[in-house]
């Protein structure tokens, strides 16, 4: 009962703060793409959320934006010496990262070694690069970005990303979710029907690597995580069921992108930071609900 | 050899051996066994009962030897062997951030199955209900479920896919004494028409309903009927000085049967 009301509640106040974000919006001439990349960003990574916390993938998951932090920063070095477009680096340089440590879980890693190594290697390589980038070239606004993410600022490349990335995640997690989660539940019945688990998992990397690597620079690394793993923890609290769940962490990030954005435009704040912070209060609110 | 629907069911194994790098857990079995009927399998901690299950399912690959289901070979192969198998395991786990209910885990081992679109909803799948699950837990969550509920619930699910062939690895291990009577009604009513494999460490509650007892210990030490098997000097040489315990649990049968 109390799962089903808060459900409906969800969708209610959704609505609501997307409507009022988007009327905010137009009615000051800001520009749309704002709510756009914002809020698709944070719907991309929302709806990954229960899948990652099914499937065991939280420490690949916690890890993948540390890849991103030091793809950005090769990235940058790449397009300088090499050329080419950063954008592109950052997506080749951070998909290899992420595939290595899903290789190292897959070939029988534990999941929370080969997190911690992963995070010990790319955060460290990550703060060498990224001070290569600051003392040698004048990038000190990207790097900024980076770690604290500036979606206003994005280019249109990044806002289209967003777009797309956002819309795929939503349809990826709708269309294959089901097996997903039935990998996450029992692997061995999965085997036994047939499921090509190696194929699954490799699915969900790439869109947690498209996710958190393409989104660096708009979302920033620091707020990936809350990002990614806040909405599914607030499901898993709230729902019973994982069509449910799925939806509902969907929603808790349309929300807290839609208010977010609201909030920081009228009172000068980074997005990003309040989007986070709106997460942190919602997950307050159903911890303290759930337990009672 | 055929069972009610008419399918034959016999596992044969050859020459296996498994090993987890240097320990070895099961050397040299040599089996046939047919259905339906309830097969228990028996022997002490370490004797290689679930690494036994777990290679007729072909979720272990062996060091040498293979496992025909039905006269195919299926060793290694849990995606041919899945057709006639449905398999529990000693300790199923939920990942505890997991959402998914009883109805949806039930439902999606059914569709996932079966590729074809649209999909059958959940709710009309499990209407005809013949599942021995309280309704009441259907929407509950794995994760809120107690260990003889979950235990009950992966049976369920293992039926899902209508084996011929069920592996069920220490099943009564987490229910309560009223439970385990029910529950051995259940599985001597799914060995009807089925081929059941059961581990246990206490073959009594369903001594009853056994054709045959495998006595394991790495190597294959019996395969009777109960009271060819259950035997001192057959016991002992699985259990050694433990076979007493299971001794005297037979006595207590026999005086009270
Ligand atoms: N995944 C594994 N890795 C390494 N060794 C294993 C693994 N699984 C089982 N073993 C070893 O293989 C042997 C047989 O284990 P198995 O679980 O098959 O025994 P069992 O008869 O089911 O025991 P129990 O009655 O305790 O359930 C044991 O010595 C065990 O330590
Ligand atoms: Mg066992």
């Amino acid at each position: 009962m109390r799962s089903s009301l808060s459900y409906r509640i969800a969708i209610f106040i959704t609505v609501i703060s997307v409507i009022l974000s988007i009327a905010y919006i137009i009615g000051n001439s800001y520009p749309i793409e704002w709510f756009f990349t914002i809020v698709m960003s944070s719907t991309a990574m929302g709806s990954l959320s229960i899948l990652i916390y099914t499937r065991r993938l939280r420490y690949l998951a916690a890890s993948s934006p540390h890849a991103a932090f030091l793809a950005a920063g090769l990235g940058i070095v790449a397009s300088v010496s090499i050329g080419g477009n950063w954008f592109l680096w950052t997506i080749i340089i951070g998909m290899v990262l992420v595939y290595v440590a899903g290789y190292m879980i897959y070939k029988g890693v534990d999941p929370e070694d080969s997190a911690s190594i992963f995070v010990a290697f790319s955060s460290s390589m990550g703060a060498l690069v990224l001070y290569y980038v600051l003392t040698r070239y004048s990038y000190g606004v990207s790097v900024v970005s980076i770690v604290i993410g500036d979606p206003l600022l994005s280019s249109l490349e990044i806002v289209a990303y967003s777009i797309v990335i956002g819309l795929l995640s939503v349809i990826y997690v709708y269309s294959v979710g089901r097996e997903i989660i039935y990998i996450g539940s029992d692997i061995d019945d999965a085997r036994l029907a047939g499921l090509k688990i190696w194929l699954y998992d490799w699915s969900l990397y790439t869109m947690i690597g498209l996710t958190t690597i393409g989104l660096v620079k708009s979302v920033g690394f620091v707020l990936e995580h809350v990002y990614l793993l806040l909405p599914g923890a607030i499901a898993a609290m709230m729902c019973r069921g994982v069509a449910r769940s799925i939806t509902f962490s969907i929603l808790v990030s349309i929300l807290s992108a839609s208010i977010g954005l609201l909030i920081s435009i009228s009172l000068d704040l980074a997005p990003s930071a309040v989007s986070g912070g709106i997460l942190i209060i919602l997950f307050v609110i159903s911890a303290i609900m759930k337990g009672r | 050899m055929v069972g009610v629907h008419g399918e034959t069911m016999y596992i044969e194994i050859r020459n296996l051996t498994v090993k987890y790098k240097d320990i070895t857990a099961l050397e040299n079995i040599d089996l046939r066994i047919e259905g339906p009927g309830l097969i228990q399998v028996l022997g002490p901690n370490g004797a290689g009962k679930s690494t036994l299950l777990r290679s007729i399912a072909g979720l272990v690959k062996p060091q040498k030897g293979c496992v025909c289901i039905n006269g195919k070979d299926t060793t290694a192969n849990p995606r041919l062997a899945g057709r006639s198998i449905g398999y529990v395991a000693q300790k199923p786990e939920v990942s505890k951030y997991s959402t998914i209910t009883v109805r949806e885990f039930l439902c999606y081992s059914y569709m996932i199955r079966r590729q074809r679109w649209p999909r059958p909803p959940c709710r009309k799948l499990l209407s005809s209900n013949e599942l021995f699950i309280n309704e009441d837990i259907l929407d509950r969550k794995l994760t809120e479920l107690s260990g003889g509920q979950l235990m009950k619930t992966y049976i369920a699910r293992s039926l899902m896919s209508a084996p011929s062939i069920l592996l069920l690895d220490e099943p009564l291990g987490p229910m309560d004494p009223a439970s385990k009577l029910e529950f051995a009604d259940i599985i001597n009513m799914l060995s009807k028409e089925r081929l059941v494999l059961v581990t246990s460490h206490d073959p009594i509650i369903l001594l009853e309903y056994t054709d045959r007892i495998l006595l394991l210990n790495k190597r294959l030490i019996a395969l009777g009927s109960p009271s060819e098997v259950l035997r001192e000097e057959i016991l002992s040489k699985a259990y050694g000085r433990g076979f007493r315990e299971v001794e005297y649990h037979i006595h207590l049968f026999d005086s009270h049967y």
